[in-house]
């Protein structure tokens, strides 16, 4: 019996450790631990002002701090009963696009990019290829900027409120903004090149792929959940069907969907709406053929889309004129709401009984990383069993297992302190 | 998490880290060493008790320690547990294994150098700390409140227009980004050391709040650290009983 520990897997965000047991060429068993702290994110809403829950919320990760406040906030508004503004709804789609950009470029740049160019650190890779960091830098500034024009900062955007912004940008700040996104598609266009040429494992394993799926648009915010195997609900059914559970091992909760695992993020998107893709995008999908059951080509897809968010915000800006609104009147009122929208790492469901005096009563999030957690057990697992039978030493096994962790973009931080619900 | 990484985000940082030996940074590198060191920054807030052993090793393994953010400073949100009552079980159906304690800023346990506040941190302030560090400067934080800034840039007073804003009682040097553009302070970086919390208490009930409104308010961000100055308020008889703000424990 061998036995393999990782106790602190680096440049993924949060802290996560992984213990493999092998006998022969079998893996018995795999553990893959977030050690961090648990922080009661939804115990500590119980009791809270509906209007305020977002303030909290966005703090559960900066990285992920737009999908936050945007899901809570359309959480509560469901509720409440409240309808926004077209406008509005464009704004939070450009927070969106903002952070995802970010967050793709810093994943790809700064955690995936070291292992396949043989650096330990961006740091060290930018001692000897500058240019890499630059592009990352230029595209990380893009969607820090798409959100500070629109959120009024750079991580935990605070112009948006319930039933709408306290300011909008003006249209000098768009058309400058306008400016950058166009000039951004080269370096998109060279990113989604470079991580098109990657040498990825090729390594498949069989796996349900869920989304938000609208007709006529990439997965973002509306659209009911979906996958290519058939499944097609009401993102208010969505108890009925995910199930949330902890391991005593784990700070983390892992989610599964009638007792199976199931992936979600840019693979999954692309999986279930390729198609839906802005032409630039699939321009530029030109070699390889992405594999939906391989999880290394999750990196290539994030990279697409990168071209793709880019491109929907040039078009949200030269269709639509912003201008001064007034925030929506709320009514306290006691009730239910359920939001689910994209996260940059997948599907974020948020779910907040009101009490008639307005605090929220219970709450419920999911993250993406709690439904990828048992994905990436079991992609460890068997990708593993494929090293040993390639007689691969401790040392690449090690790197290789992290490479694999790195390629699910997972965010421990965010998976630490999930509401136990029995649904079902 | 967020802190970490934006202060990543700045190309100007990269040229600095040449003249800084990194020693351990696991967010972003694959071989880290484990001390001693100079400096260390610190982020997040201590919620386990392992986390509480961590941080007592690391103080031991530096010369200087830096609390960046306002969860490593002040608690930020996770503190708000200090306030209430069977979190923990609410969330977890089982909560033996987790080791949570109530979460608490860095101060509590081990003596802090220096502070860089704010939620999240301000990559530009965290810039300067380097900074001042490589010129051998003493790095000065900012001892006004929110208001004297917002003044200056003329700003239309939220709380004049019946809006809770946090920006008397808390430090500033934020470029009041939330208040200028119409959006209430809600604390991120602590309470001002000067801050007349009685006063602004009764502020607080004129634009309409309940005292246990304002309270919860007030324990957003740094509620344990308000909540040490309301008390020793209360003993020297400068605020009144109706304010005390206690933890579960107390």
């Amino acid at each position: 019996m061998k036995k393999i520990t990782i106790s602190h897997v680096t440049k993924v965000e949060g802290h996560a450790s992984l213990t493999l047991k092998i006998r022969k060429d079998r893996v018995e068993k795999c553990q893959l631990e977030a050690i961090e702290g648990a922080r009661f994110f939804e115990g500590l809403l119980e009791g809270r002002p509906c209007i305020e829950a977002h303030e909290i919320t966005s703090r559960i990760c900066g990285i992920c701090s737009s999908s936050h406040a945007v899901c809570s906030l359309m959480a509560v508004e469901n509720a409440l009963k409240v309808r926004v503004s077209k406008q509005t709804k464009l704004l939070r789609e450009l927070l969106l696009i903002g952070e995802r950009i970010r967050s793709h470029a810093t994943h790809l740049y700064f955690f995936v990019l070291p292992d396949y160019m043989g650096y330990e650190s961006a740091i060290e890779m930018a001692s000897s290829n500058r240019k890499k960091i630059d592009d990352a830098l230029a595209l990380i500034t893009l969607g820090n900027r798409i959100v500070e024009i629109v959120g009024g900062r750079e991580i935990h955007p605070f112009t948006c409120v319930l039933g709408g912004f306290t300011n909008v940008p003006k249209k000098e700040e768009f058309d400058t903004l306008l400016e950058q996104l166009k000039k951004s598609r080269g370096v998109a266009a060279e990113t989604a090149g470079l991580f098109e040429d990657l040498h990825y494992p090729e390594f498949e394993r069989n796996r349900e792929h869920l989304c938000l799926k609208e007709k006529s648009k990439y997965p973002s915010m509306g659209g009911r959940i979906y996958s290519d195997r058939g499944f097609n609900v009401r993102q208010g059914d969505y108890h009925k069907y995910l199930e949330e559970y902890i391991e005593p091992y784990a700070t983390a909760k892992f989610a599964v969907k009638k007792g199976k695992e199931y992936s979600v993020g840019a693979l999954a998107r692309m999986d279930d709406c390729y198609k839906l893709l802005s032409d630039g995008a699939k321009k530029l999908n030109k070699k390889i053929k992405i594999s939906s059951d391989n999880p290394f080509h999750n990196n290539f897809a994030q990279a697409l889309e990168i071209m793709h968010w880019i491109e929907t915000a040039i078009g949200i800006l030269q269709k639509n004129k912003f201008k001064k609104e007034e925030i929506k009147d709320i009514k306290i009122r006691k009730g239910r709401g359920i939001a689910v929208i994209e996260a940059p790492r997948g599907m974020l469901f948020y779910d907040y009984h009101i009490g008639k005096d307005g605090n929220i009563t219970k709450a419920n999030i999911i993250t993406p990383t709690c439904q990828n957690l048992r994905s990436m057990e079991l992609d460890i697992k068997a990708y593993v069993e494929v090293l040993l039978k390639e007689k691969a030493g401790k040392e690449k096994l090690v790197l290789e297992i992290e490479k694999l962790i790195r390629a699910h973009d997972p965010c421990f931080s965010c998976s630490t302190h999930f509401l136990k619900v029995k649904w079902l | 998490m967020g802190c970490q990484l934006s202060i990543m985000y700045q190309a100007e940082l990269f040229g600095i880290l040449e003249k800084i030996e990194l020693t351990a940074f696991p967010v972003i590198k694959g071989k880290n060493q484990k001390g001693p060191f100079d400096i260390i920054f610190l982020e997040g807030t201590i919620v386990s008790r392992k986390d509480l052993k961590i941080v007592k090793e690391l103080r031991k393994k530096t010369r200087v320690l830096v609390a960046i953010g306002s969860c490593a400073t002040d608690g930020c949100v996770p503190q708000i547990k200090n306030f209430m009552k069977n979190v923990e079980k609410s969330v977890y159906n089982k909560t033996g294994h987790l080791g949570a304690i109530d979460p608490v800023p860095l101060d509590r346990h081990v003596k802090v150098d220096y502070y860089i506040r704010g939620c999240p941190v301000d990559k530009i302030e965290f810039l300067n700390f380097v900074k001042d560090v490589l010129l051998g400067k003493d790095f000065k934080t900012y001892e006004k409140p929110v208001c004297h800034e917002c003044n200056l840039q003329e700003n239309n007073c939220l709380l004049e227009q019946g809006k809770a804003c946090l920006g008397p009682i808390t430090f500033g040097d934020c470029s009041v980004m939330c208040p200028h553009l119409g959006f209430r302070c809600i604390g991120c970086r602590g309470p001002y050391t000067d801050a007349n919390l009685n006063k602004f208490f009764i502020v607080l009930e004129e634009v309409g709040l309940t005292i246990e409104e304002a309270k919860k308010m007030m324990n957003k961000f740094a509620g344990l650290k308000i909540s040490d100055m309301i008390e020793e308020g209360i003993k020297q008889g400068v605020v009144d009983k109706r304010y005390s703000m206690k933890t579960k424990g107390q």
